[in-house]
């Protein structure tokens, strides 16, 4: 498989769209993608090569490409159109989405994993759980934010819990007493855990109640505790089990996944199906890829496409598999949806949580709009406590940003799709080179495995 | 006599859907002017047994009676019995319901129960409810199962209902929270097929029975003025069984005027384009299939009626006509080679956007399979009756298939299903 890219040719009027996205499959064939209209074509290779390099095309022996937009007039401004689309769409998406409050109890945890980011320094930095007072002051915050947003769902509120890790045995008293809040305001809570330590908040999920808990684990028994430093598998299991009889709490089961763990895949489905936990309605689980979010090392963004491929042929094997969703694999996610659709998804529309009201409160009081970069003061944009404030340039900069504003983004030819996937990495630029590599690869991988799939290539 | 009636709790759950427990329902209606009854739907209330238990002690009930139909429910049951004997030594205990009646002699040795009334018990349960009351003989009485100076007896089986029409509606109202429940109707009782894996004709007795078209437009009229009626399934083995019956009891349906909406289950043979737009007129909303076998092989050997391709043509005619069709497959099924159930997973990758449910052979007592098993070339092997519900396992070594290479190409199954589930559902070409 080929990543093509475009050369522009003069036709009669007309030029190929700034959109057009190729793939050169192994069999002599180019998949070609509109990614802003949708439009997909499979072509002969020496085709493709002729429409869209030469420069002198006779524009009626391309009516069909012209058609399908793959050719369009000469004066359409694709990126005005683009633009449009966003704008009209933004306010639309907001109002659908719920305030989404992101908690953070601590930074503190009981478990050393391998692969963490928040290195030990940050845990043991940031040890301070969040108090009483400062849970007080958020619920404030989220009341005024809720007054204060012009466009966002104002029914449920969606108060999610995370850490570090929230569920540590001493924080007992401040989840009940979050949970409480949440149960007299009717708000949706989340809680995400490590899932070590579930059982010792058994009795206050029960009082207090809790909408959802997703827990992340690292494969299957053995290669999950190797790698959650402290954790016990069949524990967390047990626990899980639990609560999906109780069948009044929704369980998210994630699943973090590189090469060291892929592996052990298939013994987990195996698990799940053996806990018939498959039949539950208020049982999900996915996988994705380990993701290092301080940017430092570009290995495993490098290595997602062939987690991805392998994933995806593995699959094959094991067809239980087929239980996890395929979450996090920017870009495809868009052939996900062609794969069980049919179809090309609309465009996206937005960057990523940070321009859909998703609110971030820390322990040493500040407001952040996402998660990951929490830990770093200076990206904050507001604060909670002592006192309420918005600092509206910080907040509106990121809240409205749009991918036109990254060079890389604003001609990119899978901007409709990807959107500019996360507004951190833009800071990176050796990252963002990788992940858009593989953003563009991924959607390919899935493009041509859904072509595949149908006998279309 | 104060009767409690229970729908026993499972003892591990992960699906939570509440049923009327129409077979308590029945007797509840027969019993209802004699004798003070209490209906307790454990499963469908998540109860355990032991709240159970403090509901019928706190009744101070003379007379349990428990309905035993799912095997996941056995061990529960037994656990009632025993602790409600154990509490208030005084009460009887009668057990019945498909799982109980194919198992009437090793739960009748137990000392702390008393009866099982085997099979369809309309008659004889509340016959024997009268006897026990009046202090009478029951030596006589058909359908049960009972000691006698240690010895268990087998009386010989009651008849079955002859009219259908004749037997009360069941008795929603004393059904606590009643309201809550999605209703269902029995149409008809028995099954025409026989089919190996199931219970149904050994339970019901041989032979397929109707309710007039007008008796079931009357329960659904009853049930219509009670108010809040929107939705209810025909819970019968097939609905459309007969499919001009099906079609006049749609246009009966259709005539109420009612915004009803609704569910039943279907044969494939049964199908066509003219009774699916009868159903889709009348509000039917899903059918359910069990099909079983994607190989046509296996669907001969299962002497089924209708090919792979008849299966892709109704789920074809379903999505055209908006009704929402729900298929049944099973893993494991006599001669079936690892290649006849590729032909399934083939099948289950054609169904697209539909539940598919998978399911493992399972030796439930009172089938064909388990009272013939050589027959078939099963070998069942050792397991308690608890587990049979819970189809994870396999415990029958097929001639061509061993329990972990079933119970494996189960999960395989299941994951195809999923991946049918996650994709729309669209109308397939074939041959
Ligand atoms: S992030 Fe990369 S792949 Fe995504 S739109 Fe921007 S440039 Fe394209
Ligand atoms: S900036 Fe990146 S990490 Fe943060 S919310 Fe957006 S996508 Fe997520």
């Amino acid at each position: 498989m080929k990543i093509k890219s475009l050369k522009a040719g003069d036709i009669l009027g007309k030029k190929p769209s700034k959109f057009n996205f190729l793939i050169e499959t192994d069999n002599d064939k180019v998949i070609v993608v509109n990614t802003f209209t949708g439009a997909i074509d499979i072509l002969h290779s020496d085709e493709a090569n002729h429409l869209f390099t030469d420069s002198e095309i006779d524009y009626n022996s391309n009516e069909y490409l012209c058609k399908r937009q793959y050719l369009i007039d000469d004066d359409v401004s694709e990126d005005i159109l683009l633009e449009k689309y966003f704008e009209s769409i933004k306010n639309y998406r907001r109002e659908n989405k719920s305030l989404s409050c992101v908690i953070i109890l601590t930074f503190d945890c009981n478990l050393r994993c391998t692969y963490c980011w928040q290195q030990n320094n940050i845990h043991e930095s940031h040890s301070r759980t969040i108090t009483f007072n400062q849970i007080d002051k958020i619920f404030d915050s989220i009341e005024k934010l809720l007054l204060s947003l012009e466009h966002a769902k104002r029914d449920t509120p969606i108060i999610q819990l995370i850490g570090g890790e929230p569920l540590l045995y001493k924080n007992r008293d401040i989840v009940a007493y979050i949970l409480k809040k949440c149960k007299e305001r009717n708000w949706y809570s989340q809680i995400t855990s490590n899932g070590s330590q579930l059982k010792e908040f058994m009795d206050i999920f029960e009082e207090h109640g809790v909408g959802e808990i997703q827990v992340t684990i690292d494969g299957y028994s053995t290669v999950h505790e190797k790698r959650r430093v402290g954790s016990n598998f069949k524990d967390t299991m047990d626990s899980l089990d639990s609560l999906i009889q109780s069948d009044k709490t929704y369980i998210k089961l994630r699943v973090n996944t590189d090469v060291e763990n892929i592996d052990s895949l298939p013994y987990l489905a195996d698990e799940i199906i053996n806990r018939r936990w498959y039949t539950s309605s208020r049982f999900y689980a996915y996988i994705s890829p380990l993701r290092d979010s301080s940017l430092r090392e570009t290995k495993l963004i490098k290595d997602r496409i062939n987690l991805l491929k392998s994933f995806i042929e593995k699959r094959l094997n094991y067809p239980q598999l087929e239980i996890f969703d395929v979450l996090g694999w920017n870009g495809y996610e868009t052939a996900k949806h062609l794969e069980n659709t049919g179809r090309m998804p609309y465009p996206k529309g937005f960057i990523c949580d940070m321009n859909m009201n998703n609110f971030v409160f820390t322990p040493n009081g500040e407001i952040h709009l996402c998660l990951e970069e929490a830990h770093e003061s200076k990206a904050s944009v507001g604060r909670y406590s002592p006192d309420f404030y918005m600092d509206k340039v910080l907040f509106d900069n990121k809240y409205d940003n749009t991918p036109f504003t990254s060079i890389e983004c604003k001609d990119c030819n899978i901007v409709p799709i990807c959107s500019g996937g996360c507004q951190m990495i833009d800071k990176n630029k050796e990252y963002k080179k990788e992940f858009c590599q593989s953003v563009k690869e991924c959607f390919s991988l899935g493009v041509e495995n859904y072509l595949e799939t149908e006998g279309l290539i | 006599m104060k009767i409690a009636l229970i729908n026993p709790p499972v003892e591990s759950r992960y699906v939570h859907s509440i049923d009327e427990p129409l077979g308590i329902l029945y007797l509840a209606a027969h019993l209802r002017d004699k004798h003070d009854l209490l209906i307790i739907d454990s499963f469908s209330h998540n109860l355990t047994v032991e709240e159970t238990l403090d509901i019928c002690l706190d009744f101070d009930v003379d007379i349990v009676g428990i309905s035993t139909v799912f095997s996941t429910s056995y061990k529960t049951s037994k656990e009632i019995c025993e602790k409600v004997k154990y509490e208030r030594p005084s009460t009887i205990t009668i057990l019945g319901g498909n799982t109980a009646t194919f198992m009437a002699e090793e739960l009748v040795k137990l000392p702390f129960i008393d009866y099982v009334v085997r099979g369809e018990s309309d008659i004889s349960f509340p016959i024997l409810v009268d006897v026990l009351s009046g202090g009478g003989d029951v030596s006589q009485l058909k359908g049960i199962t009972y000691k006698r100076d240690n010895q268990v007896l087998n009386n010989e089986n009651q008849p079955l209902v002859k009219d259908l029409d004749s037997l009360p509606f069941p008795a929603r109202d004393l059904l606590p929270n009643s309201g809550q429940y999605p209703k269902s109707i029995l149409s008809t009782r028995g099954c025409a097929y026989g089919c190996i894996y199931c219970s149904t004709s050994a339970f019901w007795g041989k032979g397929f029975r109707m309710r007039s078209v007008d008796n079931i437009i009357e329960e659904i009229e009853a049930l219509v003025s009670e108010g809040n009626l929107t939705y209810f399934s025909f819970a019968d083995d097939c609905f459309t069984l007969v499919p001009q019956r099906a079609i006049e009891i749609c246009t009966r349906i259709g005539e109420m005027g009612f915004d009803l909406e609704w569910s039943c289950t279907g044969r494939i043979e049964t199908i066509s384009d003219q009774l699916l737009k009868s159903l889709r007129g009348a509000g039917c909303k899903s059918i359910f299939f069990g099909i079983e076998s994607g190989s046509e092989r296996i669907l001969k050997e299962l002497n089924r009626k209708y090919t792979r391709n008849e299966v892709i043509r109704v789920y074809n005619l379903c999505i055209e006509n908006g009704i929402k069709p729900y298929f049944s497959f099973i893993v494991g099924l006599p001669y079936e080679t690892i290649e006849d159930v590729e032909e399934t997973y083939n099948l289950i990758n054609m169904l697209r956007g539909v539940e598919n449910g998978i399911h493992i052979l399972t030796p439930f007592p009172g089938t064909p399979m388990v009272e013939n098993s050589a027959k078939y070339g099963l070998d069942i092997l050792p397991h308690s009756i608890e587990e049979l519900d819970l189809n994870t396992r396999s415990f029958i070594k097929t001639s061509e298939l061993n329990p972990e290479e079933i119970e494996s190409l189960f999960r395989k199954a299941i994951g195809y299903s999923f991946k049918s589930l996650k994709r729309e559902a669209k109308e397939v070409s074939y041959e």
